[in-house]
């Protein structure tokens, strides 16, 4: 297991989070939600950069408060709101990462750095968001690090750069089987095509797990009306809203409500359905 | 240790190097416009105000917030504590050197008569008290984000004209056998006794500062 949270607890004054989750070697496993949702909190905890009031938090085998330079030589971070100062250039950056990460490959970060037009010699406060978004996702996956922790690391990003650097973590991935990948993101297109499992955050509490293949083939969005509604049986639905025209109701098992009942539309489901009922609509 | 301490170079470098071509140029000009200006001063000027410079690296390490992403880095709290410490010292020591060279050249082109002893060691008193200014400032900028820090320091330099202040006034309170006493002992200790008083003064400060610094950093929350 690369990372395990078990009934995390970190209370603000007006959030809690509370969250369960785990990575597992080998996988990428997305975090979604909304902002204020408690995403970043929870990978700040996880990094030991802030405290936490209950819960165990162990990654690579040990807990956040005991993460010492050998561990974290192995974490490649890019934080949402956060990066190297702007007052250096990426020329500055490249000898500091050198004397950090013993596993740094120099010529590897300089090359994308010229395939994803990043300039060496430009003050990063200069930097556009998407330039330092590249930059952030480049410095952490060129130190060899068994796994990445990537909040929204493609904020910024046109969709080619979107998807070239989403290539990257798929090279990542391909390099050692043993590596993980946690990525948080608000646009869904880009976890549905790389994750191997997801969690839904919402108001601090994760409200569904499910595997990425298992919520593509198996979810679906039913829409019935009034009557429709009435007679649907309601076992395998998570969630329901109600609509101009009736109610939208999120399955995980859409072959079965395709089956018995072929006179409503049961549409393909989505991550994007998923988030929406899930957080909007009312679980039941 | 050794990435933070390349990382602060470089920031020194960039951001630094027009501060110190400042401080140079105005020592330059201070000694050569006003002849009576004393080399001294100029050392003083350039070894204080560079070292003060180090804990403004910090506001650099926090700007954007980059706090966050620099100790997701392999780099722990202690470490970094270290390297300002490290850092600052290495850069009050370079400051000096500078300022004893440019010190140095205009007392030549002066004329003046200080001695090697009385000049090196007088000048070696700057180190001691920038020291103090940086043990003073460190953990304050560690402490508070750079817009309280700046009022921190307001009033921590406040305080220090204050009781200096006070301590001069009181002295006219005390009575003049005491008074005699303590400047016959400060006579008895001689240049280098009292070069080595405040080198120990400057080390002490800069110990409980450190001790300071590695609390406030141990409890800090990103």
């Amino acid at each position: 297991m690369m990372l395990e949270i078990n009934g995390l607890v970190k209370k603000y004054k007006d959030f809690t989070l509370n969250c369960s989750m785990k990575v597992e070697r080998g996988c990428i496993t997305g975090l979604v939600g909304e902002n204020g949702a408690g995403k970043s909190t929870a990978f700040k905890a996880v990094l030991g950069l802030i405290s936490y009031d209950s819960g165990d938090i162990t990654l690579m085998g040990k807990l956040p408060s005991e993460l010492r330079e050998a561990e974290k030589e192995k974490i490649g971070v890019t934080l949402a709101e956060s990066g190297f100062s702007g007052y250096l250039k990426v020329k500055d950056i490249v000898p500091v990462m050198a004397a950090m990460y013993p596993g740094f490959d120099r010529e590897r970060f300089l090359n994308l750095c010229r395939k994803f037009s990043i300039p060496q010699d430009k003050y990063i406060k200069e930097f556009s968001t998407g330039m330092k978004a590249k930059l952030k996702v480049l410095a952490a996956v060129t130190h060899n690090a068994d796994f990445l922790l990537l909040d929204e690391p493609t904020t910024g990003m046109d969709v080619t750069a979107r998807e070239s650097i989403l290539d990257l973590f798929r090279e990542y991935m391909e390099e050692d089987e043993g590596r993980s990948i946690l990525i948080s993101s608000h646009i869904s297109s880009d976890l549905e095509g790389l994750c191997d499992d997801i969690y839904i955050i919402h108001e601090g509490k994760i409200i569904l797990h499910e595997d990425m293949d298992n919520l593509l083939n198996e979810y679906g969005l039913i829409k019935a009306d009034d009557e429709q509604y009435a007679r649907l049986d309601k076992e395998h639905i998570l969630s329901v809203r109600r609509t101009p025209f009736g109610y939208e109701c999120l399955t995980d098992q859409k072959g079965y409500y395709r089956e018995n009942y072929p006179d409503i539309v049961v549409e393909n489901g989505s991550l994007d359905e998923a988030i929406t009922m899930m957080t909007g609509g009312e679980r039941l | 240790m050794k990435g933070l301490l390349i990382k602060d170079i470089r920031l020194m470098r960039s951001q630094g190097a027009l501060l110190l071509a400042m401080l140079i140029l105005a020592a330059l000009f201070l000694g050569v416009v006003s002849s009576d200006v004393e080399p001294f001063f100029v050392v003083a000027y350039i070894t204080i105000f560079l070292s003060i410079f180090v804990a403004s690296t910090i506001s650099y390490d926090e700007y954007d917030n980059g706090y966050l992403f620099l100790m997701t880095l392999p780099v722990t709290r202690k470490k970094y504590v270290n390297e300002k410490y490290i850092f600052g010292i290495l850069i009050s020591i370079f400051a000096w050197c500078v300022g004893m060279a440019i010190g140095t050249a205009l007392m030549i082109a002066q004329g003046a008569e200080t001695g090697a002893g009385e000049w090196i060691g007088g000048n070696l008193m700057y180190i001691c008290i920038a020291w103090v200014f940086m043990s003073i400032m460190m953990p304050l900028r560690l402490r508070f984000d750079s817009e309280k820090a700046r009022y921190a320091n307001i009033i921590m330099f406040a305080l220090i004209a204050a009781v200096a202040y006070g301590v001069s006034k009181i002295s006219q309170y005390v009575p003049e056998n005491i008074l005699r006493n303590v400047s016959a002992f400060f006579n008895t200790l001689g240049n280098n006794g009292i070069l080595a008083l405040c080198a120990g003064i400057a080390v002490v400060a800069l110990l409980i500062s450190y001790i300071c610094s590695r609390h406030i950093m141990e409890k800090k929350e990103f």
